[in-house]
């Protein structure tokens, strides 16, 4: 029993191996972002009060404390080096401690003697976005940001003329890492942070980079697929019929098979081209309408295999909730598609735009 | 043998369902989406599957009521999820097109076109990827993911008998099949 416990966990460890198998923090960021999705709509207020209000009370005492910690150690400025108390005048001279500039507040202001380092400390919470940019080699990995210029009004800063490079403490380093995935050096664009403290430095003749705070990440939403509802016609038999250009359309490619006259039709016109194809047993026709791209292997190499298939006996509950089912194309995005036939059961018959940009079904529909 | 674990001490105690939801992820993202790969064969959808299951953890959490572990509710979710998936998709593109499946090259598409085009490591695991799903995923219950029969029988919600007489089938199926494909030559 050993022996065969030992070898089913060593060939079932090998698969879980995948990259893939762990849970990531950027899943875990979906789940949160869903529940709040769901929370929102969520319109029982009473139930949802005391907890906001527990939340708020939380995040106020986070920031008072962690404000006050971080002002007491000097944490936020922990690697700049020794600090002195000395006013920087340099660095927003007209600005007072506890003045606001593009929505932040100025906390404080330092100059570093012998690095000859100016900063300028604030708190806020800003939307900025921007592209990190992650560095890995063999010793070191780190991420720093790079607002867009849509996005320096957002920021504590007076000059819009060269965006700020903007590193992290290694928590935050950390949370990008995660939330991306990040192993190798990569460019991610389009990336909006909530910002929450920013220190601006200074320092003469050199490039140096301000320092943040991050919030949270907001992750792009996904495209929603364009849905669009239609029907299939039926005569007084119950039997699927094409009517107008759409028979034409049948009529022509059954003699020809020709794929440029299906180059205008949606995925839901060739959806109902195989269907008929069914309805009358055409599967010459209904072959034909399989996408033929040198990268789909076919299990039925011939029309004569598919025919001789279908001559088995098969189910044409398909056909059947093809005619009772509530239909929709769903299109996934430029080349996937399907078609959804009985939502609530998940069952979808699936299209796709071979090499011509001309949609086709899938050699396994049904999904 | 009622005590409680961590988690389920956490459960019981915080009224913040946000925190206890991270919680559960921290322990049990992993181990979910592997079980619901064990079904559903396609990292991608059982990426999407693990999320429904927390999704419903989170909206479901004030009806676990403790009379069974919280690692065995959350399986039983997570295995409902991944059969009625099967049950939706591929069981019915098995039975309406069991003689005209295709398979596509590139494996973005189906779940079990991703499985099938995928090199094994092993023959032993292609087999146990292979055995239909009753007697999989006692398998991998059992053996990889290490529950007692008992706790099987729960998540499951089968007789033990069951899950044993499952247990004993799949085993043999695995070893009849590993013998003939694997070790075969030496066997004449």
């Amino acid at each position: 029993m050993d022996n065969v416990k030992k070898e089913i966990q060593g060939a079932i460890n090998h698969e879980m191996k995948d990259s893939k198998s762990t849970f990531s923090e950027f899943e875990k960021q979906k789940v949160r972002n869903r529940i709040n999705t769901r929370e929102k709509s969520i319109k029982n207020t009473r139930y949802l009060l005391p907890k906001a209000l527990t939340g708020v009370a939380v995040a106020s005492f986070i920031f008072i404390v962690g404000g006050f910690v971080g002002s007491q150690t000097g944490l936020f400025d922990a690697p700049l080096g020794e600090h002195s108390n000395t006013q920087a005048d340099e660095l927003f001279p007209n600005l007072m401690v506890g003045d606001q500039i593009n929505g932040w507040t100025l906390v404080e202001k330092n100059r570093f003697k012998e690095s000859k380092l100016l900063t300028a400390s604030f708190r806020g919470s800003s939307a900025v976005t921007g592209t990190i940019k992650y560095t890995k080699n063999q010793s070191s990995a780190y991420a720093t940001f790079i607002p867009d210029q849509d996005s320096l009004a957002n920021l504590p800063i007076d000059d819009y003329s060269l965006a700020p490079i903007i590193a992290f403490n290694s928590k935050d380093q950390q949370l990008v890492e995660k939330t991306f995935g990040l192993a190798a050096s990569a460019d991610i664009e389009g990336v909006t942070l909530i910002l929450n403290q920013y220190i601006v430095k200074h320092k003469e003749n050199e490039v140096i980079q301000d320092e943040a705070a991050i919030e949270r990440i907001l992750l792009p939403k996904e495209d929603e697929p364009i849905q669009k509802p239609f029907s299939i016609q039926k005569d007084s038999e119950n039997r699927m019929v094409l009517q107008g250009h759409l028979n034409s359309i049948y009529n022509e490619f059954k003699s020809t098979k020709t794929d440029d006259l299906l180059a205008e039709l949606s995925p839901s016109d060739v959806f109902q081209l195989w269907m008929y194809a069914e309805e009358i047993k055409d599967y010459r026709t209904q072959y034909a309408l399989f996408i033929d791209d040198k990268q789909y292997v076919k299990t039925f190499e011939t029309v004569e295999e598919y025919i001789d298939a279908k001559k088995e006996p098969n189910s044409s509950s398909l056909l059947q909730s093809v005619k009772e089912g509530q239909l929709n194309e769903v299109i996934v995005n430029d080349g996937t598609s399907y078609i959804s036939i009985e939502e609530e059961l998940g069952l979808g018959f699936g299209l796709s735009k071979d090499e011509k940009g001309i949609w086709k079904v899938n050699w396994s529909p049904i999904q | 043998m009622n005590s409680r674990s961590n988690l389920e001490t956490i459960i019981a105690t915080t009224d913040d369902r946000s925190i206890v939801i991270e919680c559960i992820m921290d322990e049990y993202g992993t181990v979910i989406k592997r079980l619901i790969f064990s079904y559903v064969k396609d990292w991608d959808i059982a990426s999407d599957l693990t999320q429904e299951v927390f999704i419903t953890c989170y909206e479901k959490l004030e009806t676990f009521q403790q009379k069974s572990s919280f690692k065995t509710w959350i399986y039983r979710i997570a295995i409902n999820k991944s059969k009625d998936y099967l049950k939706s998709w591929s069981y019915r593109n098995m039975v309406l097109n069991e003689k005209i499946l295709f398979f596509k090259k590139d494996n973005n598409k189906g779940p079990d076109a991703s499985i099938i085009d995928k090199e094994f490591s092993t023959e032993l695991s292609k087999i146990i990827w292979d055995l239909p799903v009753k007697y999989r995923e006692v398998i991998l219950l059992y053996f990889y993911q290490e529950h007692t029969l008992h706790e099987i029988s729960e998540m499951l919600t089968l007789p033990l008998s069951t899950v044993k007489s499952r247990l004993y089938r799949g085993q043999d199926r695995i070893k009849k099949m590993y013998l003939f494909s694997d070790r075969g030559e030496q066997h004449g």
